[in-house]
């Protein structure tokens, strides 16, 4: 396929994808039908056939949920595709730095220490804040003379990780005995959107969407970036300097997903992967097509959590289910190639 | 001018002392080869002069001015630098690595002006990769990646080019090329250092060559006045003589390696 289609594709499969999980769930619309409310709140055009309950349905409770989803995928397919170019590695996931597990022991710690009545704000402040301490502290273990050293980076992100998830289990495992907390936290722990509305929306969105925005400026940088160290530098590139703003970024954007929706994995590994397939290593149109897809990918595999009746598919166990088995292949199809 | 000037230079790697008060001058419009034996420390002396290390002591300076003073994009305008390969095979097309030459003179969100295309396409010609410029980077020979990056560097538009051994993996015809391309850049008005294995090429082509032995540079001239059987014992342990006819054409006559005896005379 033409490479050059492939934007305004993929932007007409967002929007169909958009539609679909707009109108589908515990009580189905036509598309139509969404579509029209989704104009009518955006001042182009009125629906006036609609019955309340559909616009409630669509506009209130689906409507931030989904764009939730968009939001999230997208900033972690994007994050994921910046990462995977900062660090020349295949298998750099924006969660490399500790970020995931930082934000897990901060959710936990928020849950365990606040009254109920401050979760619903403090678990994502608290969650972002985990996210930045352990990314800020892989970083500054890491340097050595001034500058990051990618090895030691990765290193220092794999143990204070550790770190953070032995905290999370330590405070699972105290918190068991109280049943509403542990559930609570074994909640959070699955990732999801159960439950999330325009708060969390307003809460992730900026920074989410903002930060991927910005690291599309950054495509070209991370072209040179991705073909060596040093052949970055003799085209002119300050090498130091442009790694740790892509990884302040790359953390701020995925500490803000990982705040509102918990640890929701594979996302990130898996969309840069694909898209690379399909368009090639230039990251002009890597990361844009990553964030489309991605946020396709999670509206998606939010649809298929909200289909399952009993409510008891979990968004990052679809993510997992989907993504293991991807990950083995696209492990297979390299070997295949050497 | 002086397109480049490197003052004194001392460079160890921990305790293993690699150059000692190195000093050379490049000005515009020379074709300079570095020759030296395996490990005498041309590409280190190279990898001194593009930045990529820092000397113990001394400093050299590009286009007049020190290197410390400049950021790697100020350096990019003034400096490129050819690398014997990079260790990374991007997926990259080869029009697109050439482009990515241009860094330096391209803003953060800006396209590719006229002049930077024109530069991208100079480059692919002179290089003679307009037949596989589509094709991936990561599809190519070894010997088609150094011109890939030899045709990247030349994008760059800089005055200053150092190469390191930019033939080493390059059939006869294609080493030839090359530095038939690298010194009509020269006579452009390029200051060109290249460091070559190739004694008999160096010779052919250069206008000077440097020869690094034993930490430092031990001769330095025209090639028929200093590629001398004596500096051959000297500097790489043969019993050689450089046949030079009138027109250039060179042709090394290597005996075997020197006896004691052979290098005393």
């Amino acid at each position: 396929m033409k490479r050059r289609l492939a934007l305004p594709l993929a932007v007409a499969l967002l929007m169909l994808t958009l539609l679909v999980a707009l109108s589908f769930g515990g009580a189905d619309l036509p598309l139509g039908r969404s579509a029209r409310l989704l104009f009518s709140a955006l001042g182009l055009g009125d629906a006036p056939d609609a019955p309340t309950w559909q616009r409630v349905i669509v506009l209130d409770i689906r409507l931030p949920r989904v764009l939730l989803a968009l939001v999230c995928g997208g900033a972690l397919a994007t994050a994921g595709g910046a990462m995977q170019g900062v660090f020349q590695n295949p298998m750099a996931d924006p969660g490399i730095l500790g970020v995931s597990a930082g934000a897990a022991l901060g959710a936990v710690s928020a849950l365990y220490l606040l009254p109920v009545s401050l979760a619903t704000l403090g678990v994502p402040v608290a969650a972002f804040l985990g996210a930045l301490v352990c990314a800020l502290g892989a970083y500054l273990l890491s340097r050595r003379a001034g500058r990051a050293d990618m090895h030691t980076l990765l290193l220092a992100g794999i143990a204070l990780g550790g770190v953070a998830s032995a905290g999370t289990s330590l405070l699972l495992s105290v918190s068991l005995a109280d049943w509403e907390v542990g559930r609570a936290m074994l909640d959070w722990l699955m990732g999801g959107l159960d439950g999330r509305g325009f708060r969390e929306l307003w809460l992730a969105a900026p920074m989410a969407l903002g930060g991927s925005v910005w690291l599309f400026t950054y495509a070209r940088d991370l072209d040179v970036l991705s073909t060596g160290e040093e052949s970055a530098m003799a085209v002119g590139v300050d090498v130091a300097r442009v790694r740790r703003e892509l990884l302040a970024l790359t953390s701020l954007v995925t500490a803000a997903t990982v705040a509102v929706m918990g640890v929701v994995g594979f996302v990130g590994l898996m969309v840069p992967h694909l898209v690379r397939l399909w368009v090639g290593p230039k990251h002009a149109r890597l990361l844009p097509l990553s964030f489309l897809v991605g946020a396709m990918l999670l509206m998606g595999a939010d649809l298929a959590c909200r289909l399952m009746p009993t409510g008891d598919l979990r968004l990052g166990v679809v993510t997992a289910i989907t993504g293991g088995p991807f990950f083995l292949w696209l492990l297979y199809r390299e070997k295949a190639r050497l | 001018m002086t397109a480049l000037e490197a003052e004194a230079l001392d460079f160890a790697f921990g305790e293993r002392r690699v150059l000692r008060e190195v000093s050379l001058s490049l000005h515009a419009g020379e074709l300079v080869a570095l020759l030296g034996a395996n490990g005498a420390g041309k590409s280190t002396l190279l990898r001194l002069l593009a930045g990529f290390l820092t000397p113990d002591a001394g400093a050299v300076k590009v286009t007049g001015k020190p290197l410390s003073d400049l950021s790697r994009r100020q350096l990019a305008h003034r400096l490129a630098y050819v690398p014997q390969h990079f260790g990374v095979d991007p997926a990259f097309s080869v029009r697109e690595m050439v482009a990515m030459g241009r860094w330096a003179h391209l803003g953060r969100l800006s396209a590719l002006a006229t002049a930077d295309e024109k530069a991208i396409e100079d480059a692919i010609a002179l290089a003679d990769l307009g037949e596989i410029a589509d094709r991936g980077f990561d599809t190519l020979s070894g010997g088609e990646r150094q011109r890939v990056l030899f045709a990247r560097a030349l994008a760059q538009g800089s005055p200053v080019l150092l190469l390191d051994e930019p033939t080493a993996s390059l059939d006869l015809l294609h080493a030839h090329q090359l530095m038939t391309h690298v010194q009509s850049n020269a006579r452009a008005g390029l200051a060109i250092l290249v460091a070559v294995h190739d004694i008999a090429l160096a010779a052919r082509f250069a206008d000077r060559v440097l020869v690094l032995s034993g930490e430092s540079v031990v001769a330095s001239g025209a090639p028929r006045d200093v590629l001398t059987p004596q500096l051959f014992a000297q500097a790489f342990g043969v019993d050689a003589t450089l046949h030079q006819s009138a027109n250039g054409d060179s042709m090394l006559e290597v005996r075997g390696a020197t006896t004691p005896e052979a290098a005393a005379r």
